[in-house]
């Protein structure tokens, strides 16, 4: 457990040799992943809960909490499908867990910088926003920053060849998006032409 | 050459003038011009007037007296089956038709309209809709039969082509009937004509009937056919053989009745359904019912009185640019049809009534039945002719569009399948002199309802009456550990409302109705009332117990306000088809709320608001369901949310039910209320719903503005006041709040407030959050400081009927009541003078016998 967050917070500090070891070393765990994916959500609800009076956008609307876990797990979901399916392709060397896990990892210093900014927020005024909003931001870079070393290091890729990867994932994951949009509305189409067949046989014989 | 032509010219004078003394001497009195008529006006405009007068007051040549009585006297002209009504009080003669269409230049080529009594709409298969009218189509080729009938005349019109023609030809024709039937029967030269005319196809062994050009032809064949025997059965099977369509063959026949009879002092017009005819494959979409009955020339004085709203006239007069005609269906839209826009936000028509005053004449019309499927219509002259008119017109048939999905365009028309089969009757009355304008009308339809409906006069209370609508429980969506449901949240439980009379009555109101809404069944959304589930939220069974034991005990009348006409969305689950109302493309009937702004149905409130309308079949039902359940709790008076102000059908194919019969459906249901439970409480109440009522919400209190109406007048107030106790709009939700307030003085109503006991912070977030400015602390003591104000003048002319409205100058109106007293209301924010006495700003006057 002690040893689990430890390596966690190991990846957030030395993320290239964090994620080597979590590959090749076999030090990552799956639990401790889904627990950090688990943790985030916790923190998205925290903020919505906890956060000052003033620096609250929602003005005190009733939370969803199942939207909550739909903000955070839906992105995460479509994020390891879309680089599982380019990285199979251009011969990277992680496997679908090694994704998932190296995503998962990335996610803590999200937990790590908003807790305790929300506690904050309690506390400043108004004009203070700015180093709020500093702080919300770094946290958004550090993970970005962790993903892009995390995919390097799991599939053993160049820099220039991540950055060519990470693109091509943004690609396929609005790909993705659009298939399944197709898909639904294509579907509704049909049920909505059998529908009609119905009726207008019912109206006319 | 001249000496002759003058002798000619004597002549003719002559035996004119024999002609008319002969016709006047049939006809009855000759009424001498009325020299006066004109005063100072030019040569010209007397000589148009004195035409206008001699018509109205002298009965035109060719009219034959039909039926008389003590007050009327009824007279027809056979020839062009005009009808004429002499009151006899004031010798002023309605007709059905302007007597001088002839001289009308606006009509230019639509005289005939001016000619006719009734105008069918009718529609084939495709939707495509046609108008005709009975003169062209019936009087002037002859078509009609003059019947007498007890007190009257019945007139039958057949309208459109009732002679045989080429569809009673047969198209196809096997070779086995065609030698039999006809072939055989006919003679050598007549065979010869059948084998011109109809070819032998091997393909089939039928004969089929070639190309038909001349008429000549057509009668040939058919009196060959007639002398075969060949008959119309025959034709039929043939068709149905071949598979020619019905409508190839349908005639375009339609048979309408009209009975004109004397009642006393009114004349009734009647059109019997069971006895009209059409052509299956043409339903009769709607029909104008006697568009011109007294209708005026744009000289002429007086106005056109409509019931819109609280009712409204239209002065005569030239029609402007932009204006349209009014046009209203009486109690409101059929939300059974769907409506995808909506335009206007317009008041209902509460009561199928309209009227007309010329000069020191006027003529006023109750529909007696029929009156859920009539629309009131009025126009300005100008449009197509130079007459005034108001009348009334029918739906029969409804029809729609029915949209198959996908991007095609499908024509498919969807028909009503069962039409009424009542009768249409109007019921026309004659009012003269002081009687003749609209205060006089409000006086004769409250007399109608008091003998016909036997609507009782008030008992005058200690005070006006106090209305508090009380908000019970509405939902909101809550959260459980943050999963989001809709719960209910209470604005006002029984306990408080308890709290609020109690604060009233220390206040010194009396006469407080307590009007509870959103009281169970899930609150505002409330569900199908076949039970009544308390709200535990707003304290239950044994709190609701204790409201009306207080209630009772401290003489405040309770009306718990229950909703039949609709049921909420989420309610009926599995039960769903055997309670809602179906559209004619067999879609669930549902009532929309529409954006003011895209004038389309507004889908957010759709999911919120909207709800389904309960098959009419069902309501008795529920009606007795509820008051059984209803009984337990012995209260004695329930207030109706839409029963009596709204009318849907339901077009579901096995058990259509047209509105007029939803209509009386309601009606019935509304008096088993009254007789099980007691008193009532009408939202709105329409015409004869109203005699069951105690009291009436939202009365309605402006009309529709449109451009073509030139006043306002308060003829729905006049009809209730002095039987039945009314309030308008809640004087809290107004925009002007000062001003709604002085419209209920104006128009003789108590006070009327909606409130609910918590914080206007309860409904943030809910969709009910329009209700934020109805804290019942912030208004209290405005209310009771307006309730002793209203109090002080309108206590004793409570059972006084009102005697007259009229607007003294911008913004001040005077309103008369029996024994001489009146009320003067000032809406300017100036004080004014009115004949010595003064106003204050935003404030009123009571005078008695003009002091």
């Amino acid at each position: 457990m002690i040893d689990d967050i430890k390596f966690a917070l190991h990846i957030v500090i030395h993320p290239i040799d964090g994620f080597w070891d979590m590959r090749y070393e076999k030090r990552g765990k799956m639990k401790a992943a889904l627990t950090i994916v688990l943790l985030t959500i916790a923190t998205f609800i925290f903020e919505r809960l906890v956060t000052g009076f003033l620096f609250d956008p929602t003005y005190n609307a009733s939370l969803d909490i199942l939207f909550q876990f739909r903000k955070v797990l839906f992105p995460i979901v479509l994020f390891c499908v879309a680089n599982w399916s380019i990285t199979t392709l251009m011969d990277g060397e992680g496997r679908a867990k090694d994704i998932v896990m190296a995503t998962c990892y990335a996610l803590t210093p999200l937990i790590l910088v908003r807790i305790p900014l929300t506690i904050i927020t309690n506390f400043m005024t108004y004009k203070e926003v700015a180093y709020i909003n500093f702080l919300d931001q770094l946290s958004m870079i550090w993970l970005v920053f962790l993903l892009f070393l995390g995919i390097m290091t799991v599939h053993r890729y160049s820099v220039t060849k991540t950055i060519f990867i990470m693109l091509l994932t943004i690609v396929s994951m609005a790909i993705i998006l659009f298939i399944s949009l197709i898909f639904f509305s294509l579907a509704s189409e049909i049920t909505g032409f059998v529908y009609t067949i119905y009726k207008e046989m019912t109206l006319r014989l | 050459m001249k000496r002759y032509r003058n002798i000619f010219k004597l002549a003719v004078c002559f035996i004119l003038c024999i002609c008319f003394l002969l016709s006047s001497a049939i006809t009855g009195e000759v009424y001498c011009e009325n020299s006066n008529a004109a005063g100072n006006a030019s040569q010209d405009h007397q000589q148009v007037n004195m035409q206008k007068d001699s018509h109205s007051l002298m009965i035109e040549p060719g009219m034959t007296l039909i039926a008389e009585n003590d007050f009327l006297e009824l007279y027809i002209d056979k020839e062009t089956t005009v009808v004429a009504v002499k009151n006899k009080k004031s010798g002023k003669l309605w007709y059905t038709n302007p007597p001088e269409w002839q001289s009308d230049t606006m009509a230019a080529n639509n005289t005939n309209k001016l000619r006719s009594q009734l105008n069918i709409t009718y529609a084939d298969m495709n939707g495509a809709v046609t108008v005709i009218d009975n003169y062209a189509e019936s009087i002037e080729k002859g078509q009609y039969e003059i019947k007498p009938i007890q007190n009257g005349i019945k007139v039958v019109y057949t309208l459109g082509n009732a002679s045989r023609g080429i569809e009673d030809i047969p198209r196809k024709i096997s070779n086995e009937r065609f030698q039999k039937l006809i072939f055989d029967k006919a003679d050598e030269k007549d065979q010869k004509v059948l084998k011109r005319r109809f070819s032998h196809f091997k393909d089939g062994d039928v004969w089929i009937r070639r190309e038909i050009n001349t008429k000549e032809a057509v009668t040939q064949l058919l009196e060959i056919l007639d002398k075969a025997g060949y008959t119309q059965a025959d034709l039929a099977k043939d068709n149905l053989d071949n598979g020619i369509p019905a409508s190839a063959t349908a005639k375009k026949a339609f048979t309408v009745p009209l009975e004109y009879w004397l009642d006393k002092e009114n004349m009734v017009v009647q059109i019997p359904m069971s006895e009209v005819q059409y052509p299956e494959m043409y339903p009769i979409i709607k029909m104008d019912v006697l568009e011109f009955y007294g209708a005026a020339h744009y000289e002429q004085g007086g106005y056109l009185f409509i019931p819109d709203g609280s009712g409204a006239i239209i002065n005569f007069g030239l029609t402007q640019k932009g204006y349209k005609k009014f046009f209203a269906p009486v109690y409101g839209v059929d939300k059974s049809i769907l409506i995808s826009e909506k335009k206007y936000i317009n008041e209902q028509v509460l009561l199928p009534v309209y009227g007309i005053k010329q000069e020191e004449d006027a003529c006023f019309a109750m529909i007696e039945d029929g009156d859920a499927l009539a629309n009131i219509q009025a126009s300005k002259a100008g449009l197509t002719n130079s007459y005034n008119t108001v009348f009334s017109n029918f739906d029969f048939t409804k029809m729609d569009a029915i949209t198959l999905g996908g991007s095609m365009k499908s024509g498919i028309v969807g028909y009503q399948k069962k039409i009424y089969d009542g009768n249409i009757r109007i019921r026309y009355a004659f009012l003269s002199g002081n009687d003749a304008n609209y205060t006089g009308m409000a006086h004769y339809y409250q007399n109608y309802l008091v003998n016909k409906y036997k609507m009782e006069r008030m008992t005058p209370k200690e005070s006006i009456p106090f209305c508090v609508e009380t908000i019970g429980a509405i939902d909101k969506i809550k959260s459980f550990l943050g999963i989001r449901y809709y719960g209910r949240e209470a604005l006002t439980t029984y306990k408080e409302n308890i709290e609020i009379l109690k604060d009233l009555q220390g206040a010194g109101v009396n006469n407080i109705k307590l009007r509870l809404s959103g009281w169970f069944n899930k609150g505002m959304n409330q569900t199908i009332p076949i039970n009544i589930r308390l709200e535990r939220k707003l304290g239950g069974a044994s709190g609701f117990k204790k409201l009306v034991e207080y209630a009772q005990g401290t003489g405040v009348t309770l009306y718990p306000d229950a909703t039949f006409m609709t049921v909420a969305k989420n309610n009926l689950g599995f039960f769903k088809n055997d309670y809602i109302a179906k559209t004619i493309d067999d879609k669930d009937a549902e009532s929309y709320y529409y954006n003011t702004a895209t004038y389309g149905i507004d889908k957010f409130y759709r999911n919120v608001f909207s709800r389904y309308i309960l098959a009419p079949r069902k309501l008795s039902y529920v009606v007795d369901k509820f008051i059984h359940k209803y009984k337990k709790y012995d209260i004695g008076s329930v207030s109706l949310n839409d029963l009596g102000n709204e009318v849907h059908s339901d077009f579901n194919d096995n058990n259509t039910v047209d509105r007029q019969s939803a209509f009386n459906m309601a009606v019935k249901q509304v008096e088993n209320i009254k007789n099980s439970i007691g008193s009532i409480m009408l939202n709105k109440g329409s015409a004869v719903t109203l005699p069951y009522a105690d009291f009436v919400v939202n009365a309605p209190g402006e009309h529709s503005w449109y451009n073509i109406e030139d006043e306002r007048v308060p003829f729905y107030q006049m009809v209730l006041h002095g039987y039945i106790e009314y309030v308008g709009q809640p004087i809290n939700l107004s925009s002007e709040y000062k001003k709604e307030f002085l419209r209920a003085i104006e128009l003789g109503s108590g006070m009327y407030f909606k409130w609910m006991y918590q914080e206007a912070s309860a409904v943030k977030g809910t969709d009910h959050d329009f209700l934020f400015s109805i804290n019942y602390k912030d208004w209290f003591a405005r209310a009771v400081q307006y309730y002793k104000e209203a109090n002080e003048a309108l206590k004793d002319v409570q059972d006084r009927r009102m005697t007259g409205h009229s607007k003294m100058a911008q913004g001040v109106y005077k309103t008369d009541y029996e024994g001489s007293i009146s009320i003067i209301v000032n809406y300017n924010k100036t004080p004014v003078d009115i004949d010595g006495v003064s106003i204050e700003a935003e404030g009123f006057k009571m005078m008695r016998g003009g002091k």
